[in-house]
């Protein structure tokens, strides 16, 4: 197996091209490197991926996966000088990689939205709840201050916030952690956006204030045919809510699948410990919680051969050597994965240790 | 574009902006720069000639010329000329620095001996004692410093040792504060409980672990206030109530100066310029400084 | 809200107390009897009898109490030498004082704002140097340099404006109706004034506005579809305003020196010439005057700044 190629992607229901119905978000091959005084650091490197209207997408990976810098480079919120973005987003059909300020700005928070992950700081604490709200009602839909203020107080109960007069008038410091997200959702969905990036939304938050604010998601992207990508660091939460998965490592993605089937028949070593590694209800007590031993690699100095290795308990020899590439699986075509001695698959060598995936 | 540059201290990594955690690496010392060895050495080379300026080969100062004449322009004998009192401007510079520099430095002592003091104290000890004695300095503070200044000069006598105290218990308040800061954020820090827990006396545990930690931005601020004192003397100077003619001071010269239209340009410009280079390296070296060693305070 | 309000309230009495015996002390701390100056060639009983008259052989802090309550009528005393109440001899040089002041800041926040914000825009760039550099050159120039290579350049040599002395500042009649020729005379002063100001605050607000462009909130911003300028405007600025405002307030103890330098050189009737001249005379009823006006002054403006800084962040006071 070579790694010559470039990881192309291409989903189940593939479409030729020159087709009149183009997909929502095709990016490809997308490599964002920023410029540090260490060296060039390449967060992002080479990932491609697509979403239907109204599918959601869950990208999974530890901190340091670059899931973060994926979904903003994905938006094209990268800051400018010390970064640079290559390869391609099709946003229904307008390319954002190298678009001008002026195109990018028309799209986001009209047709692209952002949910950022900690409310305390992505809201500005000197202005009202309501004026936030209400900024981009203004801005894009080009509504009168009166009615966007109007506006600003039904989507706070839409999210779910009592009394949302008053709250409209409150400052961020007023509120709980859990408003807060909610009034970073009625932004985001303000001007009724067609893709939704959700920014590890939850974290940080009270569990049963985190069920509540993934409904509000789900609800929303129902009502409004809305498609969503949900960045996390636990595999738990985009269990159920997502259509497809893609696991993330070191800037790479090392496995997509849709949700089910990742479940079912997990391949890369990574997202099969990342698995063993949530805690499960139905689990005995005083069950040991396994961790992934050591740290990412360095993103500026790669190892050579796959990243994973040096933490993998199946690694072989060409592991290390050779980075493998992201292929189809052979009996699932929807399903891929970057791994010379994938599980659940007999493979010429059999990798020795282990469990086999429950 | 919006070219929002994440703040880039030596070293770390910029992805810190994009929100991921990467292992942020130790940042590397910030250097001092070659500029900051300049400013260091125009100070010395300053402190050199006021201090040796009696060996020095300029004409004695005081001395009138009365047959190269007034305000005569710079010639090989009188190298910035002559003022309108015929007296070698060259000269007058020296030892006015001299009286800068002494005036600077003893004032600073005065201002980081009892600011200093009076701040680790007040930090350390807090409590009503802290409450007053901080409410006491930002009362000091809001006073309009030079109209005590000039009543006290004028009615105590204007003499170097006097503008001295005066001008250095003026600038206790802003040691204080400075002071008090850094020893606060030291203060509640674990090793400080841990030594005081093991019985240390107050005065043990303010200097050896207090006071090496207040040290640095202690530094930076100490040579701002060299700076401010300086300042205050060349106003003072202006005015015509610095230490009393004949004896030189920058601030009298330009004083001087501003008044007569006769002035050679020598005359108008050297004692500025020398203020003007003096404050530069003063105020670059210190905020050089504090940067390289004040980590707690980011910005001001 | 209400507790930060009290608060500041009660600082301020606090401080204006302590300010006004601090004055009142200034002055008798001095030496010499101010029966003595008033009529030199008195005989020690005529002193003695003088000393009764004027009220200063009562103890201390009884002449203070009695002071202070005439101050709260607003009769700051009357002139020991020249008999003029000191409330009107100060009056119009206060005035001529606060334009300034007023001015000068003015002029400061105007160049100094945009020129913050722009240069965080690009930090290092070549705006950002040329104004760093630039504010750090002026922060090292006193104010009384300036004034001299200014009023020798502009008026000596190019005859921009005219020298000191020849365009008097107008005393008499109403303050609007002489309100061109105020700014006029004033514009040279209050750039003087404005410079070591800029430097001030353009550092200081510069360098929140780059740490606050870095803040979460403002890649918010960009991502809900907002131009540059508006997020600098109306998102970075007002977060970051909060050190210049209460510097600015700190600022006005410093300008009085300021103040002070220019009016010398300028020849312009404000606060300063009249304490050097009671300070000759001495005439310690109007020093205690001066002093007081402008220690007020001072501390009013800092609680002026103390409340409106709330409304520009609401994080302080509602944390």
């Amino acid at each position: 197996m070579s790694t010559s190629a470039p990881e192309t992607l291409v989903t189940g229901d593939a479409k030729s091209e020159g087709q009149a119905e183009h997909k929502l978000l095709e990016v490809t091959d997308l490599r964002t490197t920023f410029h540090t005084p260490r060296g060039p650091l390449v967060a992002v490197d080479g990932v491609s991926l697509s979403l239907e209207r109204g599918e959601t997408l869950g990208i999974v990976g530890e901190s340091g996966s670059g899931k973060t810098v994926l979904s903003r480079s994905i938006m094209g919120l990268i800051p400018g000088r010390n970064t640079q973005l290559s390869g391609s987003v099709l946003f229904d059909g307008v390319e954002l990689v190298g678009a001008p300020e002026s195109l990018l700005r028309s799209i986001w928070g009209a047709r692209i939205a952002m949910v950022f992950q900690d409310p305390m700081t992505s809201l500005n604490p000197v202005h009202r709840i309501g004026r936030q709200i209400a900024e981009t009602l203004r801005l894009h839909l080009k509504l009168s201050k009166k009615l966007a203020a109007e506006s600003a107080v039904t989507l706070l109960a839409q999210v779910g916030i009592p009394s949302p007069e008053l709250r409209a008038r409150n400052y961020p410091v007023e509120l709980s952690g859990g408003m807060r997200q909610r009034v970073m959702i009625a932004i985001a969905l303000a001007c009724g956006p067609q893709l939704l990036l959700a920014d590890e939304p939850t974290t940080g938050l009270d569990v049963t204030i985190q069920a509540q604010i993934l409904d509000l998601l789900a609800e929303a992207q129902s009502m409004r045919h809305m498609a969503m990508i949900f960045v996390t660091h636990d595999l738990g939460i985009v269990a159920t809510r997502t259509d497809q998965i893609m696991v993330m490592y070191s800037g790479r993605a090392v496995e997509v699948a849709p949700t089910r089937q990742l479940f079912a028949n997990v391949r890369m070593p990574y997202t099969e410990a990342l698995l063993h590694s949530t805690p499960r209800i139905g689990d005995p007590s005083h069950t040991r919680l396994q961790a992934i031993d050591g740290r990412p690699p360095d993103l500026v100095h790669r190892p050579v051969g796959c990243a994973f290795a040096a933490r993998c308990p199946y690694a072989q020899e060409k592991c290390r050597e050779e980075s493998p590439p992201l292929i189809a699986d052979a009996a699932e075509p929807d399903h891929f994965y970057a791994c010379w001695y994938p599980r659940g698959t007999p493979t010429p060598a059999q990798a020795q240790g282990g469990t086999s995936v429950a | 574009m919006l070219n929002v540059d994440p703040v880039v201290s030596d070293g770390e990594v910029a992805v810190a902006a994009a929100g991921e955690q990467l292992e942020i690496l130790e940042a590397p010392k910030r250097p001092l720069g070659f500029f900051f060895w300049c400013c260091v050495g125009w100070m010395f080379i300053l402190a050199i000639v006021t201090i040796f300026a009696s060996f020095l080969p300029i004409k004695p100062v005081g001395t009138f010329y009365y047959n190269v004449g007034r305000d005569a322009t710079p010639s090989f004998a009188h190298l910035l000329g002559t003022d309108e009192l015929t007296r070698d401007v060259l000269s007058r510079l020296i030892y006015g620095g001299r009286v800068s520099l002494v005036i600077g430095l003893a004032g600073t002592a005065i201002g980081i001996g009892f600011g200093g003091v009076l701040g680790m104290m007040s930090a350390y000890v807090r409590g009503k004692f802290d409450a007053a004695l901080s409410f006491a300095m930002y009362v000091v503070l809001a006073f309009p410093a030079i109209i005590a200044v000039i009543c006290l000069l004028e009615f105590w006598g204007r003499s170097e040792w006097h503008i001295i105290v005066i001008l250095g218990l003026f600038s206790v308040p802003f040691i204080f504060r400075v002071v008090r800061a850094s020893t606060l954020a030291c203060a509640t820090k674990e090793y400080v409980t841990a030594a005081r827990s093991q019985g240390a006396t107050t005065g043990r545990v303010l200097a050896k672990d207090i006071f090496p930690n207040v040290i640095p931005s202690l530094i930076a601020y100490t040579v701002f206030t060299f700076g401010g004192i300086i300042t205050t003397e060349g106003a003072l100077g202006f005015l015509g109530l610095s230490v009393p003619t004949p004896e030189p001071s920058w601030g009298t010269m330009i004083g001087e100066a501003s008044g007569d239209v006769t002035v050679t340009l020598a005359y108008v410009l050297a004692p500025a310029i020398a203020l003007f280079l003096t404050l530069v390296a003063l105020n670059y070296a210190g905020e050089q400084i504090r940067l390289r060693f004040d980590t707690s305070e980011q910005k001001l | 809200m209400t507790r930060y309000l009290l608060q500041r309230v009660a600082a301020l009495i606090g401080i204006l107390v302590l300010v006004s015996i601090g004055c009142f002390y200034l002055v008798h701390l001095l030496p010499g009897n101010p029966a003595a100056s008033i009529c030199p060639q008195c005989y020690p009983a005529q002193i003695l009898a003088l000393d009764k008259q004027l009220g200063l052989d009562k103890p201390v802090y009884e002449q203070y109490f009695i002071w202070i309550g005439n101050v709260f009528h607003g009769n700051l005393g009357i002139g020991t030498k020249s008999g003029v109440p000191v409330s009107t001899l100060i009056g119009s040089s206060y005035k001529l004082d606060i334009e300034l002041i007023v001015l000068s800041q003015l002029m400061a926040f105007l160049i100094a704002i945009p020129l913050s914000v722009y240069s965080a825009r690009r930090p290092g760039g070549v705006l950002d140097q040329t104004s760093t550099s630039t504010s750090f050159a002026l922060f090292c120039l006193p104010s009384f340099i300036v004034v001299v290579w200014a009023v020798n350049l502009l008026t000596i040599h190019w005859s921009f404006f005219k020298g000191p002395g020849t365009n008097p500042y107008p005393t008499g009649g109403s303050w609007l109706s002489n309100i061109g020729t105020n700014l006029w005379v004033l514009t040279l002063p209050a750039i003087v004034l404005a410079l070591g100001s800029i430097a001030i605050y353009f550092r200081l607000l510069r360098s929140e506005m780059v740490f606050t462009l870095q803040e979460e909130y403002i890649t918010a911003a960009r991502s809900k579809g907002l131009t540059t300028n508006r997020i600098l405007w109306r998102h970075a600025l007002r977060p970051s305003s909060i050190t210049m405002l209460t510097s600015a307030g700190n600022n006005i103890a410093f300008l009085i020196t300021g103040l002070f330098i220019v009016e010398v050189k300028f020849a312009l009737p404000g606060l300063g010439y009249d304490l050097i001249q009671a300070i000759a005379a001495p005439d310690y009823v109007t020093i205690q005057g001066i002093a007081l006006v402008a220690a007020v002054t001072v501390v009013v403006a800092n609680f002026a700044i103390d409340l409106i800084t709330p409304f520009i962040d609401p994080r302080i006071a509602r944390a």
